[in-house]
């Protein structure tokens, strides 16, 4: 990567030369001048346009999840009549209701420790591989990348019954003999709930794009130095794609947390079933309660929300590189 | 994966293989349901249910309840319940089939017993278990298949017409048509205006799907989806094809228009007092009373039945049957038997709030009999029409909606459409 | 750290840079081992688990694809029928159109909204957070229920939001999902806002590593926001750009819950898509053989398309 001696910051690559470069940029501040107050303006111009065109957008995004609430907080009758936007008084209580309608604690927990599940299987096993597709130089690479990529392409209803099948007879569990047969397997246990899923192509390939971004020289000059490949790859090379671990960490919580048809089909029991079976359970065949229904979805997105705010905090241009020093 | 290419071979022989060894290991139910000598007491094992509806917590209290009872008199059997979400009920029988995981007893709807009984997925029930209930024929006959008895009635939902008193009375209509030509001319004194104040006739997609409604005017018409036996679909009869042509030219009058539909969630555009006549699901009272009770009431409005050759209401609901590979027969008939009786079926109406099959459930209960759309759907069970019909329905269902949806937007003629169904299905039951 | 003070030295001190190189050579044959079998060992746990639960399935759904298997049943050896069976379906046709056409549209459209709105929020404005979030939140919400807010949205008489919003201009209520015309453009509208969420996080992501002295140099020489956008940050957002189309499409091809609970495919085919006619022959129809054979289609689309997404993109190599 380039480094400009005259107008440097912290960049992967940079060198001793930092000291001096700082200095330079002190300069203007002490002696502004005509072109730097125009460029100033400019620059607020451009932020104050930037802030409303972000603040349309975010409104935009957001109608659907005011009406979701505001329906949250009506009564069954105000649905089903219709027509009024905002409710005619505020019934949090739904929201307690909601919780009392289905054993959500029990929910919760399982969401919660196949979500963390999940996210720790896939961080570990996903960065590995990505980095080793990116970076070390082995026969089949190509191929194996390839093969991820493929993996990614089969939709999951074509799918979705060998899996079950290769859940139901897994040999040595549930009852089953070697070649798995007469007993039930992983079904209604928690292996079928938390191996599956538990690392996706999706985020092998995700790593191996941000590794590809980690200038190779620093990790041939850990190579030559000494350190081990392994090392080279947790204390080296991961640091720089801090934000590759935070954004797959996000989206694999995200799509465990908020999965549906496969808990529902490898579970009988109820304690084994995840929060969107819970929150389905309001909408069925002949009524449904829409207000407890969007009181549940609105405390179910309420963690991963949570989740993506501390995640997001992180994203701050510069900080992968702040590990340098 | 170059290295474990061959290894994936191996493995997926291994796993048709070992799918398949599970098909071979499964062994026939045994005798026919009903016909077992033990007394009830007397049964034991385990039994495993799986079941669409209940789903919140109030609901399984009720169902807990239902169990109670038939445990009172079955002490010694346990009753696992799988409480799946009826959205994805296609996808748990699959895999459960596919996995040889089937559970002993399964509740299913209209349209599925061919299908299942064909493919030897239900066992057969002895008459003797429904032994001094009255059922309406038409609800029977959802449960059979090549006249064998498939599964038990459990629970009903029935959609009638409801018409808009005040509307009818400014067109001058008082009472309700008894042709599809008095049909067609009501709806069309029923329409007026245009634009935002547009008034219509009549609400075609008012409740299900093309083909549930398609079934309603066909029964009305005397005819029928398939043949007796199953084999022939009879959507290019002229029965078929008038109760089509009907809808399409109630659309092409104007009186009514495809595009306009409920949306979940929302009010039903009836209740709007927009619409003359629409369909009404017998499970909407809870809803449309809050609403708009006073369109509800009886002086306000009318329910009554399409009637062409003779009258009809669209039959849909649910029914239980056992599987075939169920290895505690006699267990669980006597489950689907009790679950299936008065007290049983009149406790899972008035939770769900769906039409009792049996007219005793409806007496012994006040808030089925207060409730005007169940009892009217209870009354209508003997008009009762119904989509399905034949061994390849499941296969057929979802191809034919919209090759009728094709003529209700006015997209292809009728006979045109008509002959594209026939094709289709006929193609489907020649596959099985 | 210690490798810090080695690349100063590798790139600076060109004597010390020579030894290091002579050094080099000789221990270039254990290195270059020690990287292949580190390759391989972390690459193992990942491909042995999708070999497994996504490898094995897909020579599973392969194989079955030449198969009759209605469950319950047995499989039987069919041939290519099940592909000439698809192939000859007016509604399989009609759904690769639209699948095809539902991806043409909405996933550039998002991508270039998704870019734009993470520069913008890597911009350090005030209140950055609450944006990122409101813009992720329909990533993060389940798809049931934002797919009923939307039939509300859409809800075709008056009462629907967006009939109420062109209500105020006069214009009549539209049904939105049940027009025949109407419905496919309601239904990419929606995909649309519902995909920026991830592909902006990505972005975001992307831009983290980004060199900041570039685009500090190039606003003294005076290029103004738009050419720094073009010319710098995007060419350096490659390797993102890549992952986001490639993925966006398989994404796209993927869609499901939204089409069953918006339109069921409807009305009259006009937005049934691949997976949904899958859906059909798979858990209604039973018949596993023939929805494996339009999986596989599926499949064949999807890889074709990646390779084209390779050579517009570009190539990201490794190394």
């Amino acid at each position: 990567m380039p480094t400009d001696s005259a107008r440097g910051t912290t960049t992967p690559d940079s060198d001793a030369t930092d000291t001096t470069l700082h200095l330079a940029s002190a300069e203007d501040i002490i002696r502004p001048n005509r072109e730097s107050m125009i460029a100033q303006r400019k620059n607020r111009t451009a932020r104050a346009i930037a802030w409303t065109v972000l603040l349309i957008v975010s409104l935009m995004m957001l109608v659907p999840f005011v009406w979701m609430v505001l329906t949250a907080l009506k009564t069954e009758g105000e649905v089903a009549r219709g027509g009024s936007l905002l409710p005619q008084e505020w019934r949090w209580q739904n929201f307690a209701d909601a919780l009392k309608a289905a054993p959500f604690h029990i929910y919760a927990r399982n969401s919660l420790f196949i979500a963390v599940g999940h996210t720790l299987m896939t961080l570990t096993y996903a960065s590995a591989a990505g980095y080793a597709l990116a970076k070390l130089r082995f026969g089949g690479s190509k191929w194996l990348f390839a093969g991820f990529l493929a993996a990614m392409m089969i939709p999951s209803y074509a799918t979705i019954v060998p899996q079950f099948l290769i859940v139901r007879f897994m040999p040595l569990f549930g009852g089953n003999n070697i070649l798995g047969q007469g007993g039930t397997g992983w079904i209604d246990t928690w292996w079928a709930l938390i191996i599956p899923g538990g690392v996706g192509a999706f985020s092998v390939f995700l790593f191996r794009q941000f590794f590809t971004s980690v200038p190779t020289e620093l990790l041939e000059a850990a190579r030559i130095d000494g350190v081990s490949e392994f090392g080279i790859f947790t204390r080296i090379a991961a640091p720089q794609v801090v934000p590759a671990f935070l954004t797959a960490g996000v989206l694999t919580f995200e799509s465990s947390w908020n999965n549906f048809l496969w808990p529902l089909l490898v579970t009988k029991s109820q304690d084994l079933r995840v929060i969107q079976v819970g929150i389905a359970a309001f909408r069925q065949e002949q009524t449904s309660q829409w207000t407890l229904m969007m009181a549940g979805t609105t405390m179910a997105t309420l963690p991963m929300i949570l989740i993506f705010l501390f995640a997001q905090r992180y994203f701050v241009q510069g900080f992968a590189n702040v590990g340098i020093k | 994966m170059r290295v474990s290419r061959r290894a994936l071979l191996a493995g997926a022989g291994a796993l048709a293989g070992g799918a398949l060894l599970g098909a071979c290991s499964e062994d026939d139910g045994g005798a026919k349901a009903g016909s077992s000598s033990v007394a009830p007491g007397e049964l034991t094992g385990e039994i495993s249910v799986l079941n669409p509806g209940f789903a919140t917590d109030d609901q399984k209290k009720v169902w807990d309840q239902m169990v109670a009872a038939f445990n009172k008199t079955a002490p010694n059997v346990k009753v696992t319940t799988d409480f799946t979400d009826y959205g994805k009920l296609n996808e748990k029988i699959t895999t459960a089939l596919a996995g040889n995981l089937v559970p002993d007893v399964l509740m299913t709807g209209v349209g599925w017993i061919p299908p299942f009984a064909y493919k030897g997925v239900y066992a057969e029930f002895d008459q003797a278990l429904i032994e001094g209930r009255t059922y309406a024929d038409r609800v029977l006959e959802t449960c059979k298949f090549e006249d064998k008895l498939y599964a038990i009635p459990f629970t009903q939902d029935t959609r009638s017409l409801i018409g808009n008193k005040s509307l009818w009375d400014k067109a001058g209509i008082t009472t309700p048509p008894k042709t599809f030509a008095d049909f067609r001319d009501a709806c069309k004194e029923l329409t007026s205006g245009s634009g935002a104040n547009k008034q219509w006739g009549f609400i075609i997609n008012s409740s299900g799907s093309a083909r549930q409604i398609l079934a309603t005017f066909l029964g009305a018409n005397n005819g029928a989806m398939f043949s007796p036996d199953g084999k022939t679909p009879l959507f290019t009869s002229p029965e078929c094809t008038e109760a089509l042509q009907l809808l399409v030219d109630i659309i092409k009058d104007g009186s009514s228009s495809w595009d306009i539909k409920p949306a979940e969630g929302s009010p039903h555009p009836f209740l709007g007092g927009k619409f003359g006549i629409s369909f009404c699901p017998s499970s909407a009272w809870p809803t449309w009373s809050e609403a708009n009770a006073e369109l509800l009431k009886p002086e306000n409005s009318i329910l009554f039945h399409a009637q062409n050759k003779r009258e009809s209401t669209f039959l849909g609901g649910t029914m239980m049957s056992r599987s075939k590979t169920s290895k505690n027969a006699a267990a669980a008939d006597e489950f689907i038997r009790i679950m299936t009786d008065t007290e049983s079926i009149r406790m899972a109406c008035e939770s769900l709030n769906t039409v009792p099959p049996l007219q005793s459930a409806l007496e012994a209960s006040e808030t089925l009999s207060g409730n005007r759309l169940i009892k009217e759907g209870l009354d209508g069970l003997q008009f009762a029409s119904f989509e399905g019909g034949s061994a390849a329905w499941l296969e057929i269902r979802g191809q034919l909606d919209p090759i009728l949806e094709e003529a209700l937007i006015l997209k292809t003629e009728v006979p045109v459409a008509l002959e594209k169904a026939q094709k289709m299905a006929q193609d489907a039951i020649d596959q099985l | 750290m210690a490798t810090h003070t080695s690349a100063a030295l590798a790139t600076d001190d060109p004597v010390a840079g020579a030894g290091r190189h002579r050094s080099k050579v000789k221990d270039n044959g254990r290195l270059h081992r020690k990287e292949k079998r580190a390759g391989w060992l972390l690459v193992a746990p990942a491909s042995l688990h999708i070999g497994i639960w996504v490898g094995l399935p897909l020579v599973v759904a392969l194989i079955l694809s030449f198969t009759r298997y209605d469950i319950p049943g047995k499989p039987s050896f069919r041939g290519v029928q099940n592909y000439v069976e698809a192939f000859g379906k007016e509604a399989f046709l009609k759904s690769i159109v639209n699948t095809f056409i539902m991806t043409g549209v909405a996933v550039p459209a998002s991508m270039l909204i998704a870019v734009v709105l993470a520069v913008l929020l890597n911009m350090g404005l005030r209140g950055q957070s609450f944006f990122r979030v409101a813009i992720f939140m329909p990533h993060i919400t389940a798809t049931v229920a934002v797919a009923v807010v939307w039939l509300w949205i859409y809800n075709p008489d008056e009462t629907g939001l967006l009939n109420k919003i062109i209500g105020t201009v006069g214009a009549g209520p539209i049904s939105w999902l049940g027009g025949y015309d109407t419905a496919m453009p309601s239904v990419i509208a929606m995909l649309i806002w519902q995909g920026i969420g991830i592909k902006m996080l990505i972005y975001l992501a992307a831009l983290q590593g980004l060199p900041l002295d570039v685009d500090e140099a190039a606003k003294i020489d005076g290029a103004n926001a738009f050419q720094r956008f073009w010319h710098i940050k995007v060419p350096l957002l490659r390797p993102a750009t890549f992952f986001v189309l490639v993925t966006s499409i398989i994404g796209s091809f993927q869609v499901f819950d939204q089409i069953f609970i918006l339109t069921q495919g409807g009305p009259a085919n006009a937005t049934t898509v691949i997976t949904y006619q899958i859906y059909l022959a798979a858990f209604e129809a039973s018949r596993m053989g023939y929805a494996s054979a339009m999986s596989m289609i599926l499949f064949v689309f999807l890889i074709i398309l990646a390779i084209v997404s390779r050579k517009v993109v570009g190539g990201t190599d490794a190394h």
